[in-house]
């Protein structure tokens, strides 16, 4: 079996900063999932995990009447020109790896960049979920979604295939931030799947630590899965840099907080104290965690996220 | 006692209170990350702003309004005055009643037919009396007097004098009243009913003395009057206006 380097991403590898900044704009206008995966994974789609298999679709099966939305390349040209229809092959997969993408859509994750408009963290973790799971999808992983949204999770069961792609994106666009975790039941409940070994991609902004996400995420490690997390941060906040005034936080009452430089330095060590007690535990558990700003290029993101799933 | 309900202004703060809390809570904004900012205490945080201003306005002048109501205010608006007295009517004490709702300077004459009090009137306004005295139409009736003591009775009704002249017939007619005199007490329930019936014929109540002209002087310690009730259709009708515009204004702000 030959394991896909992360070091075969040569355009990402290649963007310097002044693209970094135009690839995060650009995310931040686009609606369309679809195009953002093609943006982010300009053309190349492998390598999310040492595959157990060579490319897609290795024994084949039989042949299935075209539908929009296959990849052309699966299609059979010498049947098209013998019979004048488009068919695909399918092809006899044995993937033992299930992708599981968690979404964190609770309110906190609304929380808007400061400098460039219109991307949150929201739309940033969407992308980068909507990139691994079509990166799955080309390899021909099963993968599946849980929205943590409002109090409650979403569950999307894990499937293969184009189909799936289009399902998890429209799950993934439909995903608005609000409310506040589920409890650790509801999500015991959504997270009970992968019997067999799954790698678990979390994208959230891990405020609440520990919290039933965390106690999750955890517990699906000692199950002997590969998970990781994707902490998300803005660069205001990793400035700690805010316009100075009255704050409230989403999820939580009626307080209120407020911000001026002086106040600068106690903020800035009480998000490093957070952060370094949710790295140390997941350190402590083996879940590596990126911490990422959704400033930075979604493609460096990627990278540097399955360049831990290399190092494993 | 009404005036102490003005004590109730205060009420007027409420909608500017609530007006300005909205306001508050509408100013932070959101930040992921806050509670890693330490607490900050409202107060000083806090804009003197309003929101929805037309609102507020027709909330304070609704209580105003409820308040000026339940008070009964009398304003002193009117200026001078020429008031008519009726037959027997007495426009010294309806004025007297009133006299608040009058402008200090203001001068009231009063005219036709006003009766002369027992006690010269105390007022604050120098009121100047151009009284007439009414003529009353001359009536005549015809009396036939019979009994122990006829000749004095009909030297009595020959004697008065006033608007009301009596005949004195020799002997009862048709349409004269027959007057037997004291002496004939009734026997019976239906000779003592006719003696009445007779009675209320020839009797007239007594005339008002009318004032003579003259002008009473104003007293300054005179005791001010205030009648209530001369504002509040109004206020009522404006209250009703005003809880309508309100109730309307609340409910667009909500859709």
């Amino acid at each position: 079996m030959v394991s896909q380097s992360p070091t075969s991403w040569p355009r990402c590898a290649a963007r310097s900063g002044s693209t970094e900044l135009v690839s995060s704009t650009l995310l931040a206008q686009a609606t369309n999932l679809d195009l953002v995966i093609r943006h982010v994974l300009a053309g190349r789609g492998h390598g999310i995990h040492a595959g157990v298999e060579r490319g897609a679709g290795v024994e084949f099966s039989e042949y299935r009447a075209y539908v929009p939305g296959d990849e052309w390349r699966r299609v059979d040209w010498k049947l098209l020109a013998r019979a004048d229809r488009y068919y695909v092959r399918e092809a006899e997969r044995d993937s033992h790896v299930a992708v599981w993408l968690v979404l964190d859509a609770t309110a906190s994750m609304a929380e808007p960049s400061r400098s460039i408009d219109g991307l949150d963290k929201i739309g940033y973790a969407r992308a980068i979920l909507a990139c691994i799971g079509a990166m799955a999808q080309r390899q021909g992983d099963a993968f599946g979604l849980v929205v943590l949204s409002d109090g409650g999770a979403r569950f999307t069961p894990a499937a293969r295939g184009p189909r799936q792609l289009h399902r998890i994106l429209a799950q993934l666009q439909q995903a608005q931030p609000a409310g506040q975790l589920p409890d650790a039941a509801a999500l015991r409940a959504a997270l009970h799947f992968a019997r067999s070994p799954s790698l678990v991609v979390a994208a959230s902004d891990f405020l609440d630590w520990p919290s039933p996400l965390s106690e999750a995420l955890l517990r699906l490690r000692h199950m002997r899965h590969d998970v990781r997390a994707l902490l998300l941060q803005t660069q205001a906040e990793a400035d700690a840099d805010f316009a100075k005034g009255a704050y409230r936080d989403p999820e939580q009452g009626e307080g209120q907080f407020g911000f001026d430089p002086s106040v600068r330095d106690a903020y800035a060590a009480a998000r490093d104290a957070h952060f370094s007690a949710v790295k140390a535990q997941s350190r402590q558990h083996d879940v590596p965690v990126l911490a990422a700003r959704i400033e930075q290029a979604p493609g460096d993101v990627l990278r540097a996220l399955l360049r831990q799933a290399g190092r494993r | 006692m009404t005036s102490l309900w003005w004590w109730a202004l205060p009420v007027l703060l409420l909608p500017v209170w609530w007006h300005r809390q909205r306001r508050r809570q509408v100013q932070a904004a959101p930040l992921a990350t806050a509670r890693f900012l330490p607490a900050s205490s409202p107060r000083q945080l806090r804009a003197w702003r309003w929101v929805d201003l037309i609102l507020l306005l027709v909330r304070c002048l609704l209580l105003a309004t409820l308040v000026a109501w339940l008070a009964d205010p009398v304003f002193a608006w009117r200026g001078d005055t020429v008031l008519a007295a009726g037959p027997g009517q007495d426009a010294i004490s309806w004025f007297r009643a009133r006299e608040a709702e009058w402008k200090p300077d203001a001068k009231i004459v009063i005219t036709g037919a006003q009766t002369m009090a027992a006690t010269q009137p105390r007022l604050r306004h120098q009121v100047t009396l151009k009284t007439v005295t009414p003529q009353l139409a001359p009536v005549v009736r015809h009396v036939a007097v019979v009994g122990a003591h006829a000749a004095t009775w009909r030297a009595m009704f020959a004697a008065i004098d006033g608007p009301v002249r009596y005949v004195v017939d020799a002997a009862p007619g048709p349409g004269a009243v027959t007057w037997h005199g004291p002496a004939e007490l009734p026997r019976d329930a239906a000779a003592a009913r006719a003696l009445f019936e007779a009675w209320q014929r020839v009797h007239y109540p007594p005339a008002p003395y009318v004032a003579p002209l003259q002008v009473l002087p104003a007293d300054p310690a005179a005791p001010l009057h205030r009648q209530g009730g001369a504002l509040r259709d109004k206020l009522l009708m404006a209250l009703i206006a005003l809880f309508a515009l309100e109730r309307g204004l609340a409910h667009g702000r909500k859709r």
